[in-house]
Protein backbone atom coordinates (compact mmCIF):
# COMPACT_ATOMS: atom_id res chain seq x y z
CA UNK A 1 0.00 0.00 0.00
CA UNK A 2 1.01 3.55 -0.91
CA UNK A 3 -0.72 5.25 1.82
CA UNK A 4 -2.35 3.71 4.54
CA UNK A 5 -4.17 5.98 7.39
CA UNK A 6 -5.47 3.81 10.45
CA UNK A 7 -8.70 5.21 12.60
CA UNK A 8 -7.56 9.06 12.35
CA UNK A 9 -9.05 11.54 14.59
CA UNK A 10 -8.87 15.61 14.49
CA UNK A 11 -11.02 17.76 16.66
CA UNK A 12 -11.13 21.36 16.38
CA UNK A 13 -11.41 23.69 19.78
CA UNK A 14 -13.66 26.38 19.32
CA UNK A 15 -13.99 28.12 23.03
CA UNK A 16 -15.86 25.90 24.73
CA UNK A 17 -16.86 23.29 21.70
CA UNK A 18 -15.70 20.80 19.77
CA UNK A 19 -16.45 19.97 16.65
CA UNK A 20 -14.78 16.50 15.18
CA UNK A 21 -13.50 17.04 12.00
CA UNK A 22 -12.64 14.17 11.07
CA UNK A 23 -13.93 10.81 13.03
CA UNK A 24 -11.53 7.39 12.86
CA UNK A 25 -11.07 7.89 9.69
CA UNK A 26 -9.36 4.68 7.93
CA UNK A 27 -8.05 4.23 4.23
CA UNK A 28 -5.93 3.09 1.50
CA UNK A 29 -4.33 3.91 -1.55
CA UNK A 30 -2.68 2.03 -3.61
CA UNK A 31 -0.15 2.35 -6.39
CA UNK A 32 -1.42 3.14 -10.04
CA UNK A 33 -4.60 3.91 -8.07
CA UNK A 34 -6.91 7.44 -8.55
CA UNK A 35 -9.09 7.73 -5.61
CA UNK A 36 -11.61 10.16 -5.68
CA UNK A 37 -12.37 11.80 -1.88
CA UNK A 38 -16.29 13.40 -2.60
CA UNK A 39 -18.49 15.19 -0.28
CA UNK A 40 -20.25 17.92 1.07
CA UNK A 41 -18.38 21.67 1.96
CA UNK A 42 -17.59 21.53 5.56
CA UNK A 43 -17.90 17.37 5.59
CA UNK A 44 -13.93 17.71 6.67
CA UNK A 45 -12.59 16.67 3.36
CA UNK A 46 -9.99 19.48 3.58
CA UNK A 47 -8.95 18.62 7.00
CA UNK A 48 -8.30 14.82 5.77
CA UNK A 49 -6.36 15.70 3.05
CA UNK A 50 -4.03 18.10 5.16
CA UNK A 51 -3.69 14.78 7.76
CA UNK A 52 -2.94 12.60 4.93
CA UNK A 53 -0.38 14.85 2.74
CA UNK A 54 1.61 15.36 6.55
CA UNK A 55 0.68 18.73 6.60
CA UNK A 56 -1.66 19.06 10.05
CA UNK A 57 -0.77 16.90 12.69
CA UNK A 58 -4.10 14.02 13.64
CA UNK A 59 -5.24 13.49 17.61
CA UNK A 60 -5.15 10.01 17.12
CA UNK A 61 -4.68 7.62 14.69
CA UNK A 62 -1.67 6.51 11.68
CA UNK A 63 0.05 7.20 8.77
CA UNK A 64 2.14 5.18 6.70
CA UNK A 65 3.73 5.88 3.36
CA UNK A 66 5.23 3.73 0.89
CA UNK A 67 5.60 1.81 4.31
CA UNK A 68 7.37 4.00 6.53
CA UNK A 69 4.91 4.73 9.99
CA UNK A 70 5.12 8.85 9.67
CA UNK A 71 6.75 10.55 12.94
CA UNK A 72 4.32 13.54 13.93
CA UNK A 73 7.17 15.90 14.75
CA UNK A 74 7.66 18.91 12.39
CA UNK A 75 10.96 17.73 10.90
CA UNK A 76 9.98 14.96 10.29
CA UNK A 77 6.47 16.02 8.28
CA UNK A 78 8.74 18.62 6.62
CA UNK A 79 10.82 15.68 4.98
CA UNK A 80 8.14 13.36 4.67
CA UNK A 81 6.30 16.11 2.59
CA UNK A 82 9.49 16.55 0.37
CA UNK A 83 9.83 12.95 0.24
CA UNK A 84 6.74 11.49 -0.66
CA UNK A 85 4.32 14.19 -1.65
CA UNK A 86 2.99 16.03 -4.81
CA UNK A 87 0.27 18.72 -4.09
CA UNK A 88 -2.25 20.03 -6.69
CA UNK A 89 -4.40 23.10 -5.69
CA UNK A 90 -7.67 24.56 -6.55
CA UNK A 91 -6.04 28.17 -6.11
CA UNK A 92 -2.83 26.65 -7.83
CA UNK A 93 -0.17 28.63 -5.82
CA UNK A 94 1.97 29.36 -8.31
CA UNK A 95 4.95 31.33 -6.95
CA UNK A 96 4.37 34.93 -8.88
CA UNK A 97 7.81 36.22 -9.14
CA UNK A 98 8.83 32.85 -10.63
CA UNK A 99 8.56 32.01 -14.32
CA UNK A 100 6.72 28.74 -15.31
CA UNK A 101 10.16 26.29 -15.75
CA UNK A 102 11.35 28.09 -12.06
CA UNK A 103 8.13 27.53 -10.38
CA UNK A 104 8.24 23.73 -11.41
CA UNK A 105 11.86 23.03 -10.48
CA UNK A 106 10.61 24.81 -6.93
CA UNK A 107 10.79 21.24 -5.30
CA UNK A 108 14.21 20.17 -6.71
CA UNK A 109 15.54 23.50 -5.25
CA UNK A 110 14.27 22.48 -2.30
CA UNK A 111 16.15 18.93 -2.63
CA UNK A 112 19.35 20.91 -3.56
CA UNK A 113 19.23 20.45 -7.06
CA UNK A 114 19.56 23.65 -9.19
CA UNK A 115 21.12 24.34 -12.25
CA UNK A 116 21.49 22.40 -15.65
CA UNK A 117 20.31 19.15 -14.60
CA UNK A 118 16.99 20.39 -12.94
CA UNK A 119 15.96 22.63 -15.78
CA UNK A 120 16.07 19.33 -18.11
CA UNK A 121 13.86 18.21 -15.30
CA UNK A 122 10.95 20.62 -14.68
CA UNK A 123 11.21 20.68 -19.33
CA UNK A 124 10.40 17.46 -18.67
CA UNK A 125 7.22 17.67 -16.44
CA UNK A 126 6.13 20.45 -18.58
CA UNK A 127 6.65 18.12 -21.85
CA UNK A 128 4.39 15.43 -19.62
CA UNK A 129 1.43 18.50 -19.25
CA UNK A 130 2.06 19.78 -22.89
CA UNK A 131 3.43 23.27 -21.55
CA UNK A 132 6.74 22.92 -22.41
CA UNK A 133 6.54 25.98 -25.11
CA UNK A 134 5.39 28.04 -22.22
CA UNK A 135 8.80 27.65 -20.13
CA UNK A 136 9.80 30.94 -20.07
CA UNK A 137 6.58 32.53 -19.66
CA UNK A 138 5.17 34.33 -16.34
CA UNK A 139 2.83 32.60 -14.69
CA UNK A 140 0.20 35.70 -14.82
CA UNK A 141 -0.07 35.27 -18.61
CA UNK A 142 -1.31 31.98 -18.00
CA UNK A 143 -4.96 30.78 -18.36
CA UNK A 144 -6.22 28.94 -15.33
CA UNK A 145 -6.02 25.54 -17.36
CA UNK A 146 -2.38 26.31 -17.85
CA UNK A 147 -1.80 26.81 -14.21
CA UNK A 148 -3.15 24.19 -13.02
CA UNK A 149 -1.05 22.23 -15.41
CA UNK A 150 2.16 24.23 -14.47
CA UNK A 151 0.90 23.04 -10.90
CA UNK A 152 0.48 19.38 -11.53
CA UNK A 153 4.16 19.92 -13.40
CA UNK A 154 5.71 20.68 -10.39
CA UNK A 155 3.67 18.34 -8.60
CA UNK A 156 5.50 15.44 -10.19
CA UNK A 157 8.96 16.97 -10.85
CA UNK A 158 10.84 15.60 -8.18
CA UNK A 159 9.00 12.09 -8.94
CA UNK A 160 6.79 11.84 -5.76
CA UNK A 161 5.18 8.81 -5.10
CA UNK A 162 1.78 10.05 -3.64
CA UNK A 163 -0.41 12.99 -5.20
CA UNK A 164 -2.82 14.81 -3.43
CA UNK A 165 -5.22 17.23 -5.44
CA UNK A 166 -7.37 19.18 -3.43
CA UNK A 167 -10.42 20.58 -5.68
CA UNK A 168 -8.37 20.70 -8.90
CA UNK A 169 -10.43 21.61 -11.27
CA UNK A 170 -12.48 23.61 -8.90
CA UNK A 171 -11.41 27.37 -10.68
CA UNK A 172 -11.27 25.63 -14.47
CA UNK A 173 -13.98 24.96 -17.11
CA UNK A 174 -14.96 21.34 -17.99
CA UNK A 175 -13.35 21.06 -21.32
CA UNK A 176 -9.66 21.92 -18.79
CA UNK A 177 -10.99 20.33 -15.66
CA UNK A 178 -11.25 17.37 -17.77
CA UNK A 179 -8.20 17.90 -19.15
CA UNK A 180 -6.48 18.31 -15.76
CA UNK A 181 -8.34 14.69 -14.12
CA UNK A 182 -6.83 13.04 -17.65
CA UNK A 183 -3.55 14.15 -16.89
CA UNK A 184 -4.02 12.97 -13.17
CA UNK A 185 -5.29 9.22 -14.31
CA UNK A 186 -2.39 9.29 -16.57
CA UNK A 187 0.14 9.69 -14.22
CA UNK A 188 -1.50 7.19 -11.82
CA UNK A 189 -1.72 4.45 -14.50
CA UNK A 190 1.32 5.57 -16.57
CA UNK A 191 3.99 6.15 -13.74
CA UNK A 192 2.12 4.75 -10.90
CA UNK A 193 1.65 7.14 -8.73
CA UNK A 194 -1.16 7.13 -5.89
CA UNK A 195 -3.47 10.13 -6.01
CA UNK A 196 -6.07 11.47 -4.31
CA UNK A 197 -8.25 13.67 -5.63
CA UNK A 198 -10.81 16.17 -3.24
CA UNK A 199 -13.66 17.16 -5.49
CA UNK A 200 -17.20 17.69 -5.02
CA UNK A 201 -17.56 17.55 -8.81
CA UNK A 202 -19.34 14.04 -9.68
CA UNK A 203 -18.92 14.22 -13.11
CA UNK A 204 -14.89 13.13 -12.97
CA UNK A 205 -16.52 10.37 -11.20
CA UNK A 206 -15.21 7.98 -14.15
CA UNK A 207 -11.85 8.71 -13.82
CA UNK A 208 -11.72 6.91 -10.10
CA UNK A 209 -10.45 3.39 -9.04
CA UNK A 210 -12.16 3.81 -5.71
CA UNK A 211 -14.71 6.41 -4.34
CA UNK A 212 -14.56 7.42 -0.79
CA UNK A 213 -17.62 9.75 0.45
CA UNK A 214 -17.22 11.78 3.48
CA UNK A 215 -19.89 12.98 5.97
CA UNK A 216 -19.60 14.99 9.72
CA UNK A 217 -16.24 13.59 9.43
CA UNK A 218 -17.03 9.86 8.45
CA UNK A 219 -15.40 8.28 5.44
CA UNK A 220 -17.41 5.56 3.28
CA UNK A 221 -16.06 3.61 0.61
CA UNK A 222 -18.62 3.35 -2.16
CA UNK B 1 16.06 29.80 -2.11
CA UNK B 2 18.30 32.50 -2.30
CA UNK B 3 17.50 32.47 -6.47
CA UNK B 4 13.78 33.01 -5.03
CA UNK B 5 14.52 35.30 -2.93
CA UNK B 6 16.35 37.44 -5.68
CA UNK B 7 13.50 36.60 -7.63
CA UNK B 8 11.06 38.05 -5.19
CA UNK B 9 12.97 41.03 -5.37
CA UNK B 10 13.31 42.16 -8.41
CA UNK B 11 9.73 40.95 -9.42
CA UNK B 12 8.27 43.87 -7.57
CA UNK B 13 10.90 46.98 -8.69
CA UNK B 14 8.83 49.66 -7.28
CA UNK B 15 9.32 48.91 -3.62
CA UNK B 16 12.81 47.36 -4.62
CA UNK B 17 13.34 51.06 -5.33
CA UNK B 18 11.44 52.39 -2.34
CA UNK B 19 13.70 49.86 -0.16
CA UNK B 20 17.24 51.21 -1.69
CA UNK B 21 16.14 54.64 -1.27
CA UNK B 22 15.40 54.33 2.15
CA UNK B 23 18.98 52.38 2.65
CA UNK B 24 20.89 54.64 0.76
CA UNK B 25 19.35 57.37 2.69
CA UNK B 26 20.25 55.61 5.67
CA UNK B 27 24.06 54.82 4.59
CA UNK B 28 24.42 58.54 3.25
CA UNK B 29 23.23 60.10 6.80
CA UNK B 30 25.46 57.37 8.76
CA UNK B 31 28.73 57.94 6.19
CA UNK B 32 28.44 61.86 6.21
CA UNK B 33 27.79 62.09 9.97
CA UNK B 34 30.64 59.77 10.45
CA UNK B 35 32.76 61.15 8.41
CA UNK B 36 31.97 64.83 9.35
CA UNK B 37 32.57 63.82 12.93
CA UNK B 38 36.11 62.15 12.33
CA UNK B 39 36.67 65.29 9.79
CA UNK B 40 36.02 67.90 12.52
CA UNK B 41 38.58 65.17 15.24
CA UNK B 42 40.89 65.61 12.25
CA UNK B 43 40.65 69.35 12.20
CA UNK B 44 41.06 69.97 16.06
CA UNK B 45 44.21 67.37 16.36
CA UNK B 46 45.68 68.77 12.97
CA UNK B 47 48.07 71.06 14.90
CA UNK B 48 49.60 67.64 16.39
CA UNK B 49 48.61 65.63 13.37
CA UNK B 50 50.83 67.74 10.70
CA UNK B 51 53.75 68.05 12.85
CA UNK B 52 57.13 65.86 12.97
CA UNK B 53 57.53 67.34 17.13
CA UNK B 54 57.51 64.18 19.28
CA UNK B 55 56.50 66.19 22.41
CA UNK B 56 54.61 68.85 22.98
CA UNK B 57 54.72 71.30 25.56
CA UNK B 58 51.74 73.20 27.31
CA UNK B 59 50.88 75.13 30.15
CA UNK B 60 49.64 73.20 33.18
CA UNK B 61 46.04 71.67 33.18
CA UNK B 62 45.94 72.25 29.72
CA UNK B 63 42.02 70.85 28.59
CA UNK B 64 42.99 71.24 24.91
CA UNK B 65 44.77 72.91 21.98
CA UNK B 66 42.78 76.00 22.43
CA UNK B 67 42.74 76.71 25.73
CA UNK B 68 46.39 76.52 26.21
CA UNK B 69 46.99 79.82 28.16
CA UNK B 70 50.58 80.99 26.63
CA UNK B 71 54.27 79.72 28.33
CA UNK B 72 57.02 82.23 28.24
CA UNK B 73 59.17 82.06 24.84
CA UNK B 74 62.24 81.65 26.72
CA UNK B 75 61.07 78.57 27.18
CA UNK B 76 62.34 76.69 24.25
CA UNK B 77 65.51 77.33 25.14
CA UNK B 78 65.26 75.17 28.40
CA UNK B 79 63.78 72.21 26.35
CA UNK B 80 66.26 72.64 23.85
CA UNK B 81 68.94 72.20 26.54
CA UNK B 82 67.45 69.09 27.58
CA UNK B 83 69.52 66.07 26.82
CA UNK B 84 67.74 64.08 24.36
CA UNK B 85 66.22 66.74 22.92
CA UNK B 86 67.37 67.56 19.07
CA UNK B 87 65.27 70.36 18.48
CA UNK B 88 62.91 72.71 19.93
CA UNK B 89 60.00 74.44 18.01
CA UNK B 90 57.52 77.10 19.21
CA UNK B 91 54.19 77.40 18.11
CA UNK B 92 51.09 80.00 19.20
CA UNK B 93 47.29 79.79 18.16
CA UNK B 94 45.10 82.63 19.07
CA UNK B 95 41.99 84.34 17.70
CA UNK B 96 41.58 87.72 16.36
CA UNK B 97 39.34 89.81 14.76
CA UNK B 98 39.42 91.23 10.82
CA UNK B 99 38.11 94.04 9.29
CA UNK B 100 37.57 93.28 5.35
CA UNK B 101 37.50 95.63 2.60
CA UNK B 102 34.09 96.03 2.65
CA UNK B 103 33.28 96.61 6.06
CA UNK B 104 32.62 93.26 7.21
CA UNK B 105 34.06 91.98 10.79
CA UNK B 106 35.28 87.99 10.84
CA UNK B 107 37.02 86.53 13.12
CA UNK B 108 40.30 84.64 12.34
CA UNK B 109 42.18 81.82 14.09
CA UNK B 110 45.54 82.34 13.75
CA UNK B 111 48.69 79.80 13.99
CA UNK B 112 52.38 81.33 14.71
CA UNK B 113 55.12 79.31 13.31
CA UNK B 114 58.53 79.63 12.92
CA UNK B 115 58.55 80.33 8.83
CA UNK B 116 61.96 78.77 8.72
CA UNK B 117 61.52 75.93 9.82
CA UNK B 118 57.62 75.28 9.01
CA UNK B 119 57.02 73.17 12.11
CA UNK B 120 52.82 73.60 12.38
CA UNK B 121 52.48 75.03 9.38
CA UNK B 122 50.09 74.23 6.46
CA UNK B 123 50.93 70.64 4.42
CA UNK B 124 50.77 72.35 1.13
CA UNK B 125 51.87 75.81 -0.35
CA UNK B 126 49.40 76.73 -3.36
CA UNK B 127 50.29 80.40 -3.97
CA UNK B 128 53.94 82.41 -1.90
CA UNK B 129 56.05 80.57 0.43
CA UNK B 130 56.32 79.72 3.74
CA UNK B 131 59.71 81.96 3.61
CA UNK B 132 57.79 85.16 3.03
CA UNK B 133 56.31 84.70 6.87
CA UNK B 134 59.73 86.37 7.40
CA UNK B 135 58.62 89.58 6.75
CA UNK B 136 56.61 91.39 9.51
CA UNK B 137 52.79 91.70 9.34
CA UNK B 138 52.43 89.00 6.70
CA UNK B 139 49.93 86.15 6.63
CA UNK B 140 48.75 83.02 4.74
CA UNK B 141 45.70 82.02 4.45
CA UNK B 142 44.09 78.86 3.90
CA UNK B 143 42.04 78.30 0.70
CA UNK B 144 39.24 76.64 2.36
CA UNK B 145 38.85 79.76 4.46
CA UNK B 146 38.30 81.92 1.56
CA UNK B 147 34.17 82.12 1.92
CA UNK B 148 34.61 83.14 5.58
CA UNK B 149 36.98 85.85 4.33
CA UNK B 150 35.05 86.83 0.95
CA UNK B 151 36.89 89.16 -1.35
CA UNK B 152 40.37 88.67 0.04
CA UNK B 153 43.33 87.29 -2.61
CA UNK B 154 46.60 87.01 -2.22
CA UNK B 155 48.54 90.61 -1.84
CA UNK B 156 46.07 92.10 -0.17
CA UNK B 157 46.66 94.45 2.72
CA UNK B 158 43.74 94.38 4.96
CA UNK B 159 42.84 96.04 7.96
CA UNK B 160 43.26 93.74 11.57
CA UNK B 161 43.61 93.98 15.14
CA UNK B 162 43.83 97.66 14.46
CA UNK B 163 46.88 97.60 11.97
CA UNK B 164 47.30 96.81 8.02
CA UNK B 165 48.35 93.00 7.36
CA UNK B 166 49.38 91.68 4.44
CA UNK B 167 47.77 88.16 2.91
CA UNK B 168 51.71 86.84 1.13
CA UNK B 169 50.17 83.26 0.29
CA UNK B 170 47.70 80.58 0.20
CA UNK B 171 48.03 77.24 1.74
CA UNK B 172 45.65 74.25 1.28
CA UNK B 173 45.28 71.39 4.01
CA UNK B 174 44.26 73.23 7.09
CA UNK B 175 40.01 72.86 7.78
CA UNK B 176 38.79 75.13 10.72
CA UNK B 177 37.01 73.31 12.99
CA UNK B 178 34.94 76.48 14.07
CA UNK B 179 33.84 79.33 11.80
CA UNK B 180 36.51 81.19 11.87
CA UNK B 181 38.80 81.98 9.05
CA UNK B 182 42.80 79.62 9.13
CA UNK B 183 45.49 82.16 8.78
CA UNK B 184 49.18 81.06 9.35
CA UNK B 185 52.05 83.84 10.53
CA UNK B 186 55.43 83.93 11.83
CA UNK B 187 55.21 83.61 15.51
CA UNK B 188 57.31 87.07 15.91
CA UNK B 189 54.24 88.60 13.79
CA UNK B 190 51.74 86.85 16.30
CA UNK B 191 53.65 88.42 19.19
CA UNK B 192 53.69 91.44 18.17
CA UNK B 193 50.43 91.90 16.74
CA UNK B 194 48.00 89.53 18.47
CA UNK B 195 46.69 90.54 22.25
CA UNK B 196 48.75 88.02 24.85
CA UNK B 197 51.17 86.97 22.66
CA UNK B 198 53.50 89.47 23.79
CA UNK B 199 57.31 87.39 24.34
CA UNK B 200 54.79 84.10 24.96
CA UNK B 201 54.29 81.06 23.07
CA UNK B 202 51.01 78.79 23.11
CA UNK B 203 53.33 75.31 22.70
CA UNK B 204 56.70 74.42 22.61
CA UNK B 205 57.58 71.28 20.52
CA UNK B 206 60.32 69.01 20.47
CA UNK B 207 62.22 66.14 18.66
CA UNK B 208 63.53 63.15 20.49
CA UNK B 209 67.55 62.79 19.52
CA UNK B 210 67.91 59.86 17.42
CA UNK B 211 68.60 57.15 20.17
CA UNK B 212 67.63 58.99 23.19
CA UNK B 213 65.85 57.52 26.03
CA UNK B 214 62.40 58.69 25.34
CA UNK B 215 60.85 57.84 28.62
CA UNK B 216 63.98 59.32 29.98
CA UNK B 217 63.90 62.37 28.09
CA UNK B 218 60.07 63.05 29.17
CA UNK B 219 61.19 62.46 32.45
CA UNK B 220 63.33 65.86 31.95
CA UNK B 221 61.38 67.64 30.43
CA UNK B 222 58.50 67.14 32.91
CA UNK B 223 61.30 68.80 35.73
CA UNK B 224 61.54 71.99 34.01
CA UNK B 225 58.34 73.48 35.52
CA UNK B 226 54.72 73.76 35.45
CA UNK B 227 54.25 72.61 32.13
CA UNK B 228 52.05 69.62 30.55
CA UNK B 229 54.12 67.31 28.45
CA UNK B 230 52.51 65.28 26.05
CA UNK B 231 54.08 62.92 24.04
CA UNK B 232 52.30 63.67 20.07
CA UNK B 233 50.23 60.79 20.03
CA UNK B 234 49.24 61.80 23.84
CA UNK B 235 48.13 65.74 22.77
CA UNK B 236 46.32 64.51 19.49
CA UNK B 237 44.57 61.79 21.43
CA UNK B 238 43.40 64.56 24.76
CA UNK B 239 42.46 67.14 22.16
CA UNK B 240 40.11 64.10 20.13
CA UNK B 241 39.27 62.98 23.19
CA UNK B 242 37.94 66.44 24.78
CA UNK B 243 36.48 67.46 21.52
CA UNK B 244 34.66 64.47 21.14
CA UNK B 245 33.34 63.69 24.53
CA UNK B 246 33.52 66.42 26.57
CA UNK B 247 31.42 68.69 24.47
CA UNK B 248 27.99 67.95 22.72
CA UNK B 249 29.61 66.97 19.27
CA UNK B 250 30.02 63.82 19.41
CA UNK B 251 27.10 63.01 21.56
CA UNK B 252 24.86 65.24 18.66
CA UNK B 253 26.53 63.61 15.82
CA UNK B 254 26.18 60.15 17.29
CA UNK B 255 22.15 60.67 17.70
CA UNK B 256 22.23 61.95 14.34
CA UNK B 257 23.67 58.63 12.92
CA UNK B 258 21.09 56.48 15.21
CA UNK B 259 18.37 58.46 13.41
CA UNK B 260 19.79 57.82 10.17
CA UNK B 261 19.77 53.59 11.52
CA UNK B 262 16.81 53.92 13.17
CA UNK B 263 15.57 55.73 9.20
CA UNK B 264 16.57 52.91 7.25
CA UNK B 265 15.07 49.88 10.09
CA UNK B 266 11.64 51.50 9.51
CA UNK B 267 11.80 51.48 5.85
CA UNK B 268 13.36 48.68 5.64
CA UNK B 269 11.32 46.79 7.69
CA UNK B 270 8.14 48.27 6.58
CA UNK B 271 8.44 47.79 2.79
CA UNK B 272 9.93 43.83 3.66
CA UNK B 273 7.08 43.24 6.19
CA UNK B 274 4.47 44.10 3.89
CA UNK B 275 6.10 42.12 0.84
CA UNK B 276 5.81 38.72 3.29
CA UNK B 277 2.69 39.50 4.08
CA UNK B 278 1.27 39.92 0.84
CA UNK B 279 3.26 36.14 -0.31
CA UNK B 280 1.95 34.17 2.72
CA UNK B 281 -0.05 32.10 0.65
CA UNK B 282 3.78 31.43 -1.31
CA UNK B 283 5.35 30.95 1.77
CA UNK B 284 2.72 28.50 3.02
CA UNK B 285 2.87 26.80 -0.27
CA UNK B 286 7.05 26.32 0.17
CA UNK B 287 6.30 24.87 3.51
CA UNK B 288 3.73 22.57 2.26
CA UNK B 289 5.88 21.36 -0.13
CA UNK B 290 8.59 20.69 2.90
CA UNK B 291 10.28 23.75 3.12
CA UNK B 292 12.69 24.35 6.23
CA UNK B 293 12.52 27.46 8.34
CA UNK B 294 16.11 27.88 7.69
CA UNK B 295 15.23 27.90 3.69
CA UNK B 296 12.23 30.03 4.76
CA UNK B 297 14.22 32.13 6.58
CA UNK B 298 17.09 32.10 3.49
CA UNK B 299 14.27 33.76 1.16
CA UNK B 300 14.02 37.28 3.68
CA UNK B 301 17.37 37.24 4.18
CA UNK B 302 18.67 37.20 0.68
CA UNK B 303 16.12 39.65 0.34
CA UNK B 304 17.49 41.75 3.26
CA UNK B 305 21.27 41.65 2.08
CA UNK B 306 20.50 42.43 -1.48
CA UNK B 307 18.76 46.00 -0.95
CA UNK B 308 21.44 46.18 2.37
CA UNK B 309 24.52 45.59 -0.31
CA UNK B 310 22.74 47.78 -2.82
CA UNK B 311 22.11 50.68 -0.69
CA UNK B 312 25.49 50.26 0.98
CA UNK B 313 27.16 50.53 -2.37
CA UNK B 314 24.78 53.24 -3.66
CA UNK B 315 24.89 55.26 -0.36
CA UNK B 316 28.34 54.91 -0.15
CA UNK B 317 29.32 56.17 -3.60
CA UNK B 318 26.61 59.05 -3.00
CA UNK B 319 28.85 60.07 0.11
CA UNK B 320 32.30 59.64 -1.77
CA UNK B 321 30.81 62.29 -4.17
CA UNK B 322 29.39 64.44 -1.63
CA UNK B 323 32.70 64.19 -0.05
CA UNK B 324 34.86 64.72 -3.26
CA UNK B 325 32.91 68.05 -3.69
CA UNK B 326 33.35 69.63 -0.51
CA UNK B 327 36.80 68.65 -0.24
CA UNK B 328 37.90 72.57 -1.22
CA UNK B 329 34.97 74.13 1.41
CA UNK B 330 35.15 75.17 5.22
CA UNK B 331 33.88 71.29 6.42
CA UNK B 332 36.43 68.90 7.14
CA UNK B 333 34.75 65.18 6.22
CA UNK B 334 37.32 62.28 6.87
CA UNK B 335 35.78 58.96 5.20
CA UNK B 336 38.41 56.02 5.99
CA UNK B 337 38.43 52.55 5.53
CA UNK B 338 37.58 52.15 8.89
CA UNK B 339 34.23 54.02 8.51
CA UNK B 340 33.16 52.12 5.55
CA UNK B 341 33.34 48.73 7.49
CA UNK B 342 31.75 50.08 10.24
CA UNK B 343 28.67 51.46 8.13
CA UNK B 344 28.75 47.98 6.35
CA UNK B 345 28.42 46.10 9.72
CA UNK B 346 25.72 48.50 10.51
CA UNK B 347 23.83 48.07 7.03
CA UNK B 348 23.68 44.90 7.45
CA UNK B 349 22.46 44.79 10.91
CA UNK B 350 19.61 46.90 10.01
CA UNK B 351 18.72 45.03 7.25
CA UNK B 352 19.10 41.80 8.93
CA UNK B 353 17.43 43.03 11.91
CA UNK B 354 15.11 44.84 9.86
CA UNK B 355 13.80 41.56 8.52
CA UNK B 356 12.93 39.86 11.52
CA UNK B 357 9.30 40.84 12.30
CA UNK B 358 9.02 39.30 7.91
CA UNK B 359 10.61 35.88 9.35
CA UNK B 360 8.72 35.62 12.57
CA UNK B 361 5.04 36.44 10.35
CA UNK B 362 6.52 33.92 7.88
CA UNK B 363 7.69 31.19 10.35
CA UNK B 364 4.32 31.54 11.62
CA UNK B 365 1.97 30.55 8.73
CA UNK B 366 0.22 27.65 8.31
CA UNK B 367 1.08 25.36 5.63
CA UNK B 368 -2.68 24.06 5.78
CA UNK B 369 -3.85 27.43 4.54
CA UNK B 370 -2.37 26.45 0.99
CA UNK B 371 -6.31 24.65 1.21
CA UNK B 372 -8.09 26.93 1.51
CA UNK B 373 -9.37 29.14 -0.96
Amino acid sequence: MMLHAENLVKIYHTGAEEVAAVKGVSLSIEIGELSLLIGPSGSGKTTLLSILGCILKPDSGSLSVCGDEVEWTDRALALCRRKYFGFVYQQFNLLTALDVRENVMVPLMLAGQDGSVAEELADHALGTVALHARARYQTAKLSGGEKQRVAIARAIVADPPVLLADEPTGNLDSQNGTHVMSTLRQLATERGKAVLVVTHDLRYRSFADKIYRMEDGEVTLE
Amino acid sequence: MIRLGWKNLIHDRMRLSVTVVGVTFSVVLMLLQSGIYFGFLDSVSGLMDRSPADVWIASSKTLNADTARAVPEETVLRVKAVPGVAWAERVSLSWAGIHLADGTHTWVQVYGINPDTGVGGPPEMIAGSLTDLRRAGTYIIDEASLPLMPGVRVGDKIEAFGQKIEVVGMCRGVKSYSTYAVLFTSYRTAQDQLLGMEDRVSFVTAKFAEGADRGAVLERLRRLGHFDVYTSEEFHDKVRKYWGSSTGIGLGIGLTMILGFIVGVVIVGQTMYSATVERLREYATLKAMGATNLEICTVIWTQAIVVGVVGYVVGGLVSLGLTFTSAASVMAITLSPQVFVVIFVATAVMCLGASFLSIVRALRVDPATVFRT
